[in-house]
Order: C-alpha cells, then sequence, then structure tokens
C-alpha cells in the first residue's frame, strides 16, 4: 500500500514537472513584485503623474489643439510636398478636422492615460497595498488628475469622468455633460487646493498652481457652458487677488528668462513642466523640431536640425505686434515691443561659429513674415517660434521647461475680470505693469502704455469688432505660442468667427468643441459624440 | 572496460544467433530480376517478422535459411516495389521487382514518425534528393521553390543571406507568424538556414490540418520537415562539391543619366533640374561584380552496426556592394550505433554553422537611384559632397556598414529500444543553441556625422537563444492477416529562452576603432551612451498520439490527438486538444480495378484536423509593469523613473483556432508516366489574435491583444508528372504544379471587440495607409484613390468622385489585391547519355502589386530634388505632372509574372577506367535569367506576399540578381 502511494505521488509529482507552464518573467515586474515592495516602488509609481505631461507638448498633441487653428499658428505644406500629412495639417488651419484625425485620438489617449493609469491606478494600488499616503500627496494627485481633466474640458467638453481603477470585466464608462466635467473639476480642485503645500514647488502642483489653474477654469467658464457662468470671473478674481497676495510670486524683469534655459531661478513661474535632453521621447516639439528649418543647424551649433513645419500666421504678426515691416522683403525694420523679438525667429540667421550669414543653394536663410499659400510654403518663409532660448548644441530631445501657468498669467486674468466688470482703469494699471519690462524706458508712454480708454474700445480682431479688443491683442502679445490662444479667441467669440491670413470663418458654433476621437466611439458604445459630428 | 563490451555483445549474440538456429530451418534459394530479366543485385530478402535476411549476389541470386517452409519473405530493393511472398515450401522462387516509378514506396516524414507514401492519408509533398535542381542553388528555400503545390516562395532580396516570403495555402492569420514550421531532423522549431542544401536528402511538406495537426499550436501554417543525410552502412563514400558564382544585377529603374538630364533641362518644363556639373552614374560607383564560392565535403561509411555521416560546407557568398557578404562555415557529425541484435539504437547528431553576414545601409541602393547623377561624389578637398537630399550614396557604402555573427549550433541525441518486437521505445534530447552579434558602426565622414550630431557611432547587439527539447515517444506496430495497425504516443517539452544585450556609444575621438572601443567614446565619457538588456522564456509541453490502421492495402485511416499547452496563456486557456482523422481508398487495389493494367495507382483521401497558433510575444496575459523615462518626472530638484505597465493585459489571451478539411486523389497512370495528385481544402481559422483598440477609459491604455476575428481559405493544387521518354540513353521528364487559393475575412469584432475594418501598411512618404481589410474581403485589397486624370495645371490628380473639389476617405476604393490567387511552376529534366539538361519556371498571378518608386517619384514635383524616373518627364493627358506623390491607382500594376528561375547543364564523364572515382559531374547553371511580366518595377518576385499588406514594393530594397555557377561534383 505504502509503495503504491510512494509510486502514485512519484507520478503525480513528475507529470506535474512535465506540465509546469507557469511563466518565468525576467526583464519586467509583475504587479506582485511591485506591490510587495510598493512601499519603495511608490516614488517610481508616482512619478508618471507629472511624468505624463510631457507629452501634452509632443507633436501632435495638446499644444497643437490650443495653438492651430488659431489666429497665430500655422503648420502649411512646404513646396516639397513636406508636411502634407494626409491633409490634417489643412484641416487643423481650415476648421475642417474630421472625427478621425490623430490629433483627436492622440490628445485622448494622452490625457486619459493620465487620468486612469497614472492617478486612478496608483492611487488603487498604494491604497491595496496598505501604503498610507499622507493627505497633501493624495490632494496632489487629485489635483494634477484635475489638470487632465480640465484639458478634457476645454478641448472636448463632454467625457467620461472616472475616478476609479478597479471596475468590473467589461465596464463602460459613459459621457457627462460639460457642465457636469465642469463641476467634477471645479469641485475636485476645490476640496484638494488648501491642502497642498504653499512654497513654491515650480515642477509640482502647490496651493498656488491648483488656484492658478482654477482661476483659468472660472475665466472660461462662460465661453464653454453659456453666459449665466459669466459671475465665475467674481470667483477667478478672488483667487488671482490670493495667488498676488501670497507674495510668493514676483514678475520675472527680464521677459526672455522666463523662456530661458535656467527658467527655474524665474520668479514669475508658478508651474513649468521640466524636460531632459538624455531621455529619448516625449520632446518638446514646439519650441525647436517642429518649426526649424532643417538646414538651421549651424544658428546654434545643433546637434539635429528640425522639421521646417510650425510658422507664424503673417497677418497675427503684423496685427498683433508693434513693428514695422518693409513691405516688399517682409523683413522687420523697427520694433518697439520687445516681446516682438523675444516671441520670433525672424530675418536672416547667422552660423554660430563663423557669424557668416547662413544661406542654402544661393537662396539666403532669411525668415520673413511671408507665406506664399498655405499649400505652397517656401523654405525660410514665415516667422518661427523663438520664444524658448535655443541651447547651442540643440538636440530634438529638449533641455528646456515648459512653462504652464506664471504670475503674469495671474495679473491678466484678474485684468480681464475687472475690465468686463467695468473697471477699465484698474484693468489699465496691471496690463502697463506687465508691459512695463517689455519697453525701452526712453519710449514715450503712449507708446509703452495702454489707457484705459483703449482696452475698453470695441476693436475689430481677425476682422472682427469685438469689445476689449485690444485687451485680446494684448494678451496675443504677452502669451503667443503658450497653449493659450484657442481659449483666448472662444472667450471673445472669434474662434470660429474671425478671418485670418489662410484661413475663412466656418461660423459654426459645434466647432468650438473637438470631436470624441471615432476609434473611442466604436470601442465604447456609450460614449456621446460632440454635437455637429458624426459618431 | 570497452574490451568486456565487445564481449558481452558478441556473446549476446552468439546467443540470439544459436536461438534462431534452434528453430526448425528450411533452405529457399532462386533469382531476382527487374522486369527486363535482367538481375538485380543486392536486393534485400528478409524473412517477415525477423532479423533474418540476405542480399541478392552479383548474378541476382540469392539462399536463404528460413525458420519454417510457410515463412514469409519480404523481397526489397531501393526504386522497386516491394513483394512479400510465402514460402509455401518451396525450395527455388524466383521473383520479378517492378520499378516504383511513382516511388509509392518511398518512405515520408509525417512528424513523430515516418510512413510509406502509398499509406498516406494527408496532404504530404514530398522533394528528394534525386529531384532537387542539380545546379546552381545556394539555399534549402531554393530547393522547395516552385516544387510544391500550394506552397508559394517568393525571393525578395538580392541580399547575399537569402532572404523569402513563404506563405502555404493562403494567409491564416491576422497578427500571428504565417512562416511554417521548420522541423530538422525531428528536432521541432530550426531554422531552415541553419542546414547546407548538400546535406538535404529530403524535405517533406505537411500541408493540410490532419497532417500538421500532431504539431498542435504550431501546426497552422504547415510543417516542413528537413531530413538530411543520414549514416548509412557501406561502403566509405567521400563526395565533393564545389562551385563558384557570379551575379548581376537584373535590370535597374529606368532614370536619366547626367547628360540625358542636362538636355532635358533644356526644356522650359523641366529648367527647375539642378545641374551641380559632374557625371556620376551612382548604381556603377555603388555596385561590383561579386564572384562567391561553395566547397562542400562529406564522408560517410560504416558496417551494419555503426555508421556515420560527416561533412563540412565553406560557403563564401558577395553581394553587389563591397560591405555585404554571406561567409559561413558550417559541419555536421552524425553517428548511429546499433546493438544487441538491432534492438538498442544510439543516435548522435552534432551540426554547428558560423556565419558572418556583412551588409550596407538599406537605403542603399534607392539613394543611388534617386541621386542627382549631376552631382560629384568628392568635394575638392576630398570630403563626400552632400546636401539635403538623403546622403551620398558612396559615402553610404564606405562609412556605415555592419556585420552581423551568428552561430548555430543543434546537438541532439536519440535513444531506441525494442524490448519486443514490434514495439520501440525511444527519448530524444535535443538542444539548439543561436548565438547572435550584430556590429554597425558609422564614421567621422559619414552624413550622421557630417550633417548630423553623431561624430562616428557604434552598436553592439548580441542575442542568444537557447533551446531545449525533450521527447520522449513509444511506438508499436503489428500486423495479422490483411490488417495492419500502428501507434505512436509521446510527450515533448520544450522550453526556448532568449537573451539579449545592446550598447550604443557615439561621438567618437577618431575612427578605426568600428565597434571594438566603446570606452573611449564620447557619449561614454558623458554617461549617455545606451545600454540594454532583456530576457525572455517561453515554454510548451505536448502529449501527442497517433494510429494507423491498414485493411488489405485497400481502406487507410490516421488518427491523431494533440494535447498542448503553452506559457503564452493564462490559466484558463493554457491548455488546448488538437484532434485529426483522415482516411484513404486505395481504389487500386480493389480487385476489379487491380487488373486494369494501365491504372497504377488510384488512391483517395480525406481528412479533417485542428491546429493552433500561438501569439509571437510571450507574457501577453500577464500583467507587466516596467521602468520607462518617457514617465519620468522632476521631483524636489531630481529625475525620478517612472514604474508604468508595460502591456495591457487580456486574461481570456488563447490560440488561433484553425479546422481544415481536405480531400485529394493521388494517382498514378501507364506504367508510371503519368502520375500526379489532386488536393481541395477548406481551411477555416477562428478566435484569430489581433491588437484591438478599447476604450480608454476603463483600460489605461487603449490596445489589447485579444482573439476575435475569423478567416476563411478555400483551394486547390494539383500536381501534375510526365514521364515522357524513359530509356536507357534518353529520359525525359516533366512536371509541374499549380494551385489556386481564395481567402475571405469572415469577421472582424464580436460584443466587446469592435473594427469596422483595419486600415493597414501605413505609407510614410504620402502618408495614407495603402490596405483595407474588412469582413467579406479578401486579404490584401488595395484600398485608396482612382484618378482621372491631371487638373488643368498640372499640380494635383483629380480624383474619381471629387473631380471638383477636395478627396477623402469618401471617394476611396477597392484598387486590386496584392496576394497572388494562384501560383503555378514548371520544369522538365532531359538526359542524353551523359548531357543532362533541366529548366524550371515558376510564376505568381493574379493579383497587383504598388509600385512605390513610380507612386513617389514619377512626378515633376521632386524635379529639383532627386533623379526621378524616365516616365516622370512625359505628358500624362495635356499636362505635365507636378502634383505631390499620391497613392492612387496609377501605381497598382498587374503582377503576374512567370519567371525562367533555373536552366541547369551538366555533363557526367565516364570513369570507368579509375578505379577510385564513381563520378564527377559538371555542370553550368543559371538562376533568375528571364521573366515575363507587365509589372514595370525591377522584379515582381521581390515584393513581399505574405502578411496583411501583400504586393508592396518597396523603394528601399536590395535588388535581386541573376546568377551563373559553374559546378564541379565528384563522388569517391
Amino acid at each position: 500500500m505504502k509503495k503504491t502511494i510512494v509510486i502514485l505521488a512519484a507520478a503525480v509529482s513528475a507529470f506535474t514537472a512535465c506540465t509546469n507552464l507557469e511563466p518565468t518573467i525576467y526583464s519586467n515586474l509583475t504587479l506582485d513584485q511591485m506591490m510587495d515592495d510598493a512601499k519603495n516602488n511608490s516614488g517610481y509609481m508616482l512619478a508618471p503623474v507629472y511624468g505624463q505631461m510631457r507629452w501634452f507638448n509632443e507633436d501632435r498633441s495638446v499644444w497643437d489643439l490650443y495653438e492651430l487653428g488659431t489666429d497665430a499658428w500655422v503648420v502649411p505644406i512646404n513646396t516639397d510636398g513636406g508636411w502634407n500629412d494626409n491633409g490634417i495639417w489643412q484641416r487643423l488651419n481650415k476648421h475642417e478636422w474630421q472625427e478621425n484625425d490623430p490629433h483627436f485620438s492622440n490628445v485622448w489617449s494622452h490625457l486619459w492615460y493620465g487620468i486612469s493609469s497614472c492617478c486612478n491606478r496608483v492611487l488603487y494600488q498604494l491604497e491595496s497595498a496598505g501604503i498610507e499616503l499622507d493627505e497633501a500627496t493624495v490632494a496632489e494627485i487629485k489635483v494634477a488628475r484635475a489638470h487632465y481633466y480640465y484639458h478634457l474640458l476645454s478641448l472636448f467638453g463632454k467625457v467620461p469622468v472616472e475616478t476609479e481603477y478597479n471596475v468590473p470585466d467589461g465596464y463602460m464608462p459613459r459621457s457627462h455633460s460639460r457642465k457636469d466635467v465642469y463641476d467634477f473639476v471645479v469641485g475636485e480642485i476645490r476640496g484638494n487646493m488648501d491642502k497642498l503645500s504653499e512654497e513654491r514647488t515650480y515642477s509640482r502642483f502647490n496651493k498656488w498652481a491648483a488656484k492658478h489653474m482654477l482661476a483659468r477654469i472660472y475665466l472660461n467658464a462662460e465661453s464653454w457652458l453659456g453666459e449665466e457662468y459669466a459671475s465665475k470671473r467674481d470667483s477667478c478674481l478672488i483667487l488671482c487677488n490670493e495667488i498676488i497676495a501670497s507674495g510668493k510670486y514676483s514678475l520675472d524683469g527680464d521677459y526672455g528668462h522666463i523662456f530661458s534655459l535656467d527658467n527655474v531661478g524665474s520668479p514669475e513661474i508658478i508651474f513649468a513642466i521640466p524636460y531632459d535632453e538624455t531621455t529619448k521621447t516625449p520632446v518638446l516639439h514646439c519650441i525647436y523640431a517642429k518649426t526649424f528649418h532643417w538646414a538651421g543647424k549651424p544658428i546654434y551649433a545643433a546637434a539635429s536640425a528640425g522639421y521646417n513645419g510650425l510658422r507664424a500666421v503673417p497677418s497675427y504678426v503684423a496685427d498683433t505686434f508693434d513693428a514695422e515691416e518693409d513691405a516688399v522683403t517682409h523683413n522687420c525694420v523697427s520694433y518697439n515691443d520687445r516681446r516682438y523679438v523675444d516671441t520670433y525667429l525672424m530675418g536672416q540667421q547667422y552660423d554660430y561659429n563663423t557669424g557668416e550669414p547662413l544661406e542654402l543653394n544661393g537662396k539666403p536663410y532669411n525668415h520673413t513674415n511671408f507665406i506664399t499659400s498655405p499649400v505652397s510654403a517656401d523654405e525660410f518663409e514665415g516667422y518661427r517660434f523663438g520664444k524658448y532660448e535655443i541651447k547651442i548644441g540643440q538636440k530634438w530631445e529638449t533641455d528646456q521647461d515648459w512653462v504652464v501657468y506664471r504670475l503674469s498669467e495671474t495679473l491678466m486674468m484678474k485684468a480681464e475680470c475687472l475690465l468686463r466688470a467695468g473697471d477699465a482703469a484698474g484693468a489699465a494699471d496691471i496690463v502697463n505693469d506687465v508691459r512695463s519690462r517689455s519697453f525701452d524706458k526712453s519710449l514715450p508712454e503712449s507708446v509703452r502704455m495702454l489707457t484705459a480708454a483703449q482696452l475698453s474700445a470695441d476693436v475689430a480682431v481677425d476682422g472682427v469688432t469685438v469689445p476689449y479688443g485690444e485687451f485680446l491683442n494684448e494678451l496675443g502679445r504677452e502669451f503667443t505660442g503658450e497653449a493659450m490662444r484657442r481659449e483666448q479667441l472662444l472667450r471673445w467669440g472669434v474662434y470660429t468667427r474671425g478671418a485670418w491670413w489662410g484661413h475663412t470663418p466656418k461660423n459654426d458654433d459645434h466647432l468650438k468643441v473637438f470631436p470624441i476621437p471615432a476609434s473611442e466611439c466604436i470601442s465604447n458604445p456609450n460614449l456621446e459624440q460632440n454635437d455637429g459630428y458624426v459618431k | 572496460m570497452k574490451h568486456i563490451c565487445s564481449k558481452l555483445i558478441l556473446l549476446l549474440a552468439a546467443v540470439l544467433c544459436a536461438l534462431s538456429a534452434a528453430a526448425q530451418p528450411a533452405t529457399v534459394k532462386g533469382t531476382v530480376t527487374d522486369r527486363f530479366a535482367r538481375p538485380l543485385v543486392g536486393v534485400s530478402i528478409i524473412e517477415s517478422g525477423t532479423t533474418n535476411g540476405v542480399i541478392s549476389a552479383g548474378d541476382g541470386t540469392y539462399e536463404i535459411e528460413v525458420s519454417s517452409p510457410q515463412a514469409m519473405l519480404d523481397f526489397s530493393f531501393l526504386g522497386m516495389r516491394s513483394r512479400t511472398e510465402q514460402v509455401g515450401g518451396r525450395t527455388v522462387l524466383d521473383i520479378t521487382l517492378d520499378e516504383d516509378a511513382l516511388g509509392l514506396e518511398d518512405v515520408v516524414v509525417i512528424g513523430y514518425g515516418s510512413a510509406r507514401k502509398e499509406e498516406i492519408t494527408t496532404s504530404v509533398s514530398r522533394v528528394k534528393a534525386d529531384e532537387f535542381i542539380k545546379g546552381g542553388v545556394s539555399t534549402p528555400m531554393q530547393l522547395l521553390q516552385g516544387r510544391v503545390a500550394g506552397l508559394g516562395i517568393a525571393t525578395t532580396s538580392g541580399d547575399p543571406g537569402g532572404d523569402y516570403s513563404v506563405q502555404l495555402r493562403g494567409l491564416s492569420t491576422l497578427a500571428a507568424s504565417s512562416s511554417p514550421l521548420i522541423v530538422i531532423d525531428g528536432i521541432v522549431g530550426g531554422s531552415l538556414n541553419s542546414v547546407s542544401p548538400e546535406d538535404i536528402e529530403s524535405i517533406d511538406v505537411l500541408k493540410d490540418g490532419s497532417a500538421a495537426a500532431i504539431y498542435g499550436t504550431r501546426g497552422t501554417n504547415g510543417v516542413i520537415l528537413v531530413t538530411t543525410k543520414r549514416p548509412q552502412a557501406g561502403k566509405c563514400t567521400v563526395e565533393y562539391h564545389g562551385y563558384v558564382r557570379i551575379d548581376r544585377m537584373i535590370d535597374n529603374e529606368k532614370y536619366p543619366s547626367a547628360e540625358r538630364l542636362r538636355r532635358l533641362k533644356e526644356n522650359s518644363a523641366f529648367s527647375a533640374i539642378n545641374d551641380y556639373g559632374a557625371s556620376t552614374d551612382w548604381v556603377d560607383r555603388v555596385t561590383r561584380l561579386p564572384v562567391s564560392q561553395m566547397h562542400y565535403v562529406s564522408a560517410s561509411g560504416g558496417n551494419d552496426r555503426s555508421s556515420y555521416v560527416a561533412s563540412v560546407a565553406y560557403d563564401d557568398r558577395r553581394g553587389i556592394y563591397k560591405t555585404s557578404f554571406d561567409r559561413s562555415l558550417a559541419a555536421k557529425i552524425a553517428v548511429s550505433h546499433s546493438m544487441f541484435d538491432d534492438r538498442l539504437r544510439l543516435m548522435f547528431n552534432i551540426h554547428d554553422r558560423v556565419v558572418k553576414h556583412g551588409y550596407a545601409p538599406d537605403d542603399l541602393y534607392s539613394q543611388a537611384v534617386l541621386r542627382n547623377p549631376t552631382t560629384p561624389v568628392y568635394n575638392a578637398d576630398g570630403s563626400y559632397y552632400e546636401n539635403s537630399n538623403g546622403a551620398n550614396p558612396l559615402e553610404l557604402l564606405n562609412e556605415n556598414y555592419g556585420v552581423n555573427k551568428y552561430n548555430q549550433l543543434t546537438m541532439n541525441g536519440k535513444v531506441v529500444i525494442e524490448p519486443v518486437r514490434g514495439l520501440k521505445l525511444s527519448a530524444m534530447l535535443a538542444y539548439q543553441n543561436d548565438y547572435n552579434q550584430d556590429e554597425y558602426t558609422t564614421t567621422h565622414k559619414a552624413y550622421n556625422a557630417t550633417m548630423g550630431s553623431e561624430k562616428g557611432s557604434a552598436r553592439i547587439t548580441s542575442g542568444h537563444g537557447d533551446d531545449r527539447t525533450v521527447e520522449i515517444q513509444a511506438d508499436y506496430g503489428h500486423r495479422w492477416g490483411l490488417h495492419s495497425f500502428s501507434a505512436t504516443l509521446g510527450y515533448s517539452y520544450n522550453k526556448y529562452t532568449y537573451q539579449q544585450a545592446g550598447m550604443y556609444a557615439y561621438d567618437f575621438p577618431i575612427d578605426g576603432f568600428g565597434v571594438w572601443n566603446i570606452g573611449s567614446a564620447e557619449s561614454t565619457r558623458d554617461g549617455v551612451s545606451t545600454l540594454s538588456s532583456n530576457k525572455w522564456e517561453r515554454k510548451l509541453a505536448g502529449f501527442y498520439g497517433r494510429v494507423n490502421y491498414n485493411y488489405d492495402n485497400r481502406y487507410l485511416l490516421m488518427a491523431s490527438l494533440r494535447y498542448e499547452g503553452s506559457d503564452k496563456f493564462g490559466k484558463n486557456n493554457r491548455w488546448g486538444w488538437f484532434p485529426s482523422v483522415s482516411v484513404g481508398w486505395r481504389m487500386t487495389n480493389e480487385p476489379w480495378l487491380r487488373n486494369v493494367r494501365w491504372i497504377d495507382e488510384l488512391k483517395l483521401r480525406a481528412g479533417y484536423g485542428v491546429t493552433g497558433t500561438e501569439p509571437s510575444d510571450p507574457y501577453q496575459y500577464v500583467a507587466l509593469y516596467n521602468f520607462n523615462n518617457s514617465y519620468m518626472s522632476y521631483t524636489d530638484g531630481k529625475w525620478v523613473s517612472g514604474i508604468v505597465p508595460s502591456n495591457n493585459p487580456n486574461d481570456d489571451l488563447k490560440w488561433e483556432e484553425k479546422h481544415e478539411f481536405n480531400i485529394g486523389l493521388d494517382f498514378g497512370f501507364l506504367d508510371g508516366r503519368i502520375s500526379g495528385s489532386i488536393d481541395g481544402y477548406y481551411r477555416y481559422t477562428k478566435d484569430l489574435l489581433y491588437t484591438y483598440t478599447v476604450p480608454t477609459p476603463p483600460n489605461i491604455s487603449n490596445t489589447m491583444l485579444a482573439n476575435v476575428g475569423s478567416i476563411e481559405n478555400t483551394g486547390v493544387e494539383l500536381a501534375l508528372n510526365f514521364a515522357i521518354v524513359r530509356r536507357r540513353d534518353i529520359d525525359f521528364t516533366v512536371g509541374g504544379n499549380m494551385s489556386y487559393n481564395a481567402n475571405t475575412l469572415k469577421k472582424l469584432s464580436n460584443d466587446r471587440y469592435h473594427l469596422e475594418y483595419l486600415n493597414l501598411g501605413y505609407l510614410d512618404h504620402v502618408q495614407t495607409y495603402s490596405h483595407r481589410l474588412e469582413e467579406g474581403w479578401a486579404i490584401g485589397n488595395f484600398y485608396g484613390w482612382r484618378t482621372v486624370g491631371l487638373k488643368s495645371n498640372g499640380t494635383a490628380w483629380r480624383i474619381k468622385g471629387a473631380e471638383n473639389s477636395t478627396a477623402g476617405e469618401e471617394q476611396k476604393t477597392v484598387l486590386g489585391n496584392g496576394m497572388p490567387k494562384m501560383f503555378a511552376a514548371f520544369h522538365a529534366n532531359f538526359r542524353y547519355k551523359r548531357f543532362d539538361l533541366s529548366v524550371s519556371f515558376h510564376g505568381a498571378f493574379k493579383y497587383q502589386i504598388l509600385n512605390q518608386y513610380r507612386m513617389k517619384y514619377e512626378t515633376l514635383a521632386w524635379l529639383s530634388s532627386y533623379n526621378i524616373p524616365s516616365s516622370a518627364y512625359e505628358k500624362v493627358g495635356d499636362y505635365y505632372n507636378y502634383a505631390p506623390s499620391t497613392y492612387c491607382d496609377r501605381y497598382i500594376e498587374n503582377g503576374d509574372y512567370l519567371k525562367l528561375d533555373n536552366l541547369v547543364l551538366g555533363y557526367t564523364f565516364n570513369v570507368d577506367k579509375v578505379s577510385f572515382i564513381r563520378s564527377i559531374r559538371l555542370y553550368v547553371a543559371g538562376k533568375n535569367l528571364a521573366t515575363i511580366t507587365k509589372y514595370k518595377g525591377i522584379d515582381p518576385e521581390a515584393v513581399s506576399i505574405t502578411g496583411l499588406t501583400p504586393g508592396v514594393d518597396n523603394y528601399v530594397k536590395y535588388p535581386t540578381l541573376r546568377s551563373y555557377t559553374v559546378g564541379l561534383n565528384i563522388v569517391f
């Protein structure tokens, strides 16, 4: 009997050995491995909460949707056929985008990855691993999550609101109304902002960064949800005053320093997204790779060349900035506002090492404020994005840190609230405070300063006469290329009505939000498409 | 010790002999002749069911002592049909053996065993050594090309390493591999390239599901079983085979020379042509006339107990670029030993191949074609002349090069014990090891140094695959009366581990180190050199069994079953069953047909079998996490790496499951003068693996590998052989095959995963996709715009359906299909006295090719940048074409071709007077000699015909070549 058992046991163990198919994993962490040492791993698990935000400035991501299709920036088709890309840039320029254009699915997945994987998952996993996160850390993750939701709210409007990672099998989220999404985001920020650190943190959300984000949401609420939300500007004003009163931030005396390679020291920056040259992706695309001409490496003795895509809309440059342009050469003759030259790469370019003027096939390397047509842009036509300092030896991989929220915007938000509330003089004081660093003191006041009357006048912007039009122009001068133009134009009602170089207005309100990506509508039937788009 | 062993063996043998001698003896003698009454020498005469046997003498006579007067005698001789006769008390038994013109007695390898061809009930094709092309073959794949109905093989590049696209019976998968499983001498999962073609004895291809089901999750794409030369008892044989080969480019794209460009520039329409003053024939500057050589020596011999075969092959293949070559040394030793009256057999085999493969950058040829021929090679200071239109081809050739070194080792041992007659127990251990190292260097003069940022770069990547297999098997066979039965039962376990490590550095202080001083690079000094490593593993366990039953050689049955598990799947779906059954009816052995003299063979076969396909990557159901620098964040003044999920796991993942019905007929008429087979099949693959878009949220990333779709393939295959003349001095045979396959995607979505269609094959330079696949469609449909001519200024195409507006997705339509529906091949062998001549043709039909070279460059839009094709200077309708490169029907061309693939002329010398030489044959061979096609590109065969985006002719390629070989074969 005993023998039989032994033989049987041997047979069974031999059989299980022969049939052992448990996988052996060498180069990845299993969930168990990660969770068993969650205490040690928590720092690494939390890193993507912010790490994912670096994707916003990649090609075809969030930045593009805030700046392309506005009066400020354009990606034309080059004469050599480059940047045709099956028409995706043309459609953005012309407001003829389609539900399955790659920008929308990219932005959608970049934002939702931030929410689902970087925030909801990490909160759930750390909690189930028994890691007690302190109140401030949880609040910080929730505010960071609200930051992802804010972009969904602004760009798409009607989206799901998900806070749980551990959902039942087959669960399909439902769309919420834009108002519900707004209420959720506002509630999340309000409920958590006071738990955050009051110290300056630069690359992490502190109390002031959270308040700044909330102020921006309040400021835009009317344009998203209708006139009854105009009163939210009162809340915006309160938040701006709190940030200003905190005394943590002050205007940088040098406009260029805010966008310099060592902007970590700028007293103005409330929240920034740092990049590092040694990582491959993601990169800060718009400041170099997307905009510099491929023959432009010598300008900064750069290691990599650009793709010659992004160019400034000529009409915007001419209408916005206080500068004089040669009617024939389209080169700048003179300017008063230093932000003009701090914003763009323009004119003849020179070899960094030799100082010789650059040329290509006998053609001078000269960026002019002229583009032949949106479908046929010659080599060097158009001003380029030049706001950020380019490193000597610049690579595609960027070392520059992207400025998200800065005090100047806090001040201008306050000014806009005052202006729209009828306090034009109060607004003018703030505007002139911000302007003063960008003008030579020797210039007459009429050049350096804007008056209350100028700010409150009805002015034509992009062919549409709007109240406070000069203030909108001032926002352009101060914030060009900072991923704000779409919201600015929407607040002034110019986004769908304005005409600018290469763009005729569609006068169609459904274009005020982008479509929910077609692929998402197909894979989740519970999603609702935005009005005016095809599901 | 050795001494004692041999004594023991002798003693045992003596005992066994004594035992058989103790039975009641009877003596039989006689003569064995062929049907012309010529004596047959060396016929094996064995008493049935024993090992008692003799061999016929020089005059065909034999004498054998049998255990009883009622004993049965089996007469067999290679190439003759065996006969079994009852002695029946006779003392003289003269026998005539018929020629086996149909090869019915050939032993066909069927996976974990073998069977005589006449007993096969499934769809198996066999190519034997004597049917191989005898000259101009440099890879095993070329032995199969055009020889197996239903197996489409295309040579897709002229790289001396060989590059093929292989597909059996259409495409049965969406995302998994479509390559047939390779089994070399019973070892599953090898690489066909690891074997020298000279070492191959035969290749069997298991085509249908009932044949391949015994290979379970790896059987769907068919199985190619390679049998290499095995140790054979007998006189020691030494063989030498050597050849010298030169290769030429078949043809070139048609583009203007520098002189022609200058003349064209005089036309105002083409004034944008840039004339840089020089005249450079770029293709000529980067290519050479390569001379390759191969030398092969083998020796085999032994006695009836121990035998061996050993071979060495040195193969120095050179490519048309000086950095392109493939040099290998392969050695093989196989030893077999049997003892205890054949009741114990031991087999050992070691095979190793060491290869050094050199390669130039992929885009070398396309750069040479597209480079403006008026640009000079060098600047005045001797540096390369570079511009923005891609790299200088000569710089590409000289300043960028890679070497891939690899080593393919196979070691295996097998022991077979026969404890009782009819029962064989065997165990095999096999170890396969592939080690490869890739080394890639660019210098200070390379484009990425002079125009880019890296002052010299070096990359080393090494990989190591380790494949271990254990197989334990029992075979039993029994015959009683008219019944014959055999069964196989086995277990196999296979573990494959792959590990890889790589390093990459740039900015070297000097050139000249190649990859061998990465420590000196500035990137290493600055801590930005890249290091990486990873390792993964795959385990597969299976139990398999097969039974064969044969009643009177008339009714045949085969059934097999595999129960297999893989660690690529989660617990729920880890194990699966793969059954098969097939039947055969040999009508020729029915009494009513037995006497019809003109019918030699008529066998009806029918089979059904289930096979599977695994996903390519392991661990797809396990939730995995990893560090990823794309998600790092800057926290408190330092960078912190991020841990993120590295996959979106699917708990329900399982293999794709293919069900296949096959019905076939094997026939032979007129004394074997006409023979062949016809097969029809229906294969249905379900639970197709594909990466689906899943909603985010709730998923963290928007793709997931899931089993959803299904595909159907239906087809017929026909193989025919004619022995037109079969005489002593003249021999003329003609053979051919054709196959037709139709394929339909039946399903792409279920209630959980939805896809309306798949847009496939992104075309980078026109930024759209090339193919679309929808439910109900065939795989491989080109999907794009139709043009109705140029717009009035010639700067854009007028798209059908949007003649006066901007065309979009709505105007796209099916433009053709890139997967050949039909393959055909034809070969003829002619021998007159000592001369032999063979030709072979093969072709693919009923499909289209996207000519990407024309699509991108046949427009004056690129006039100032590239040397565009000559055809671009012709008007289209009323206008010159200045339209941007557009993907449309203009560039979808008919791909049908018929190729004179091989022509060999040989002469066998008369060596009767030289006692130590058995034969000498000298041959000349030409390969890829002529192509009949309407396709405008260089070679329609060079276009990949597999996968979901077949039929796309890339302009970045290694052009296919035409080769001429002179070879010598001597047997001692």
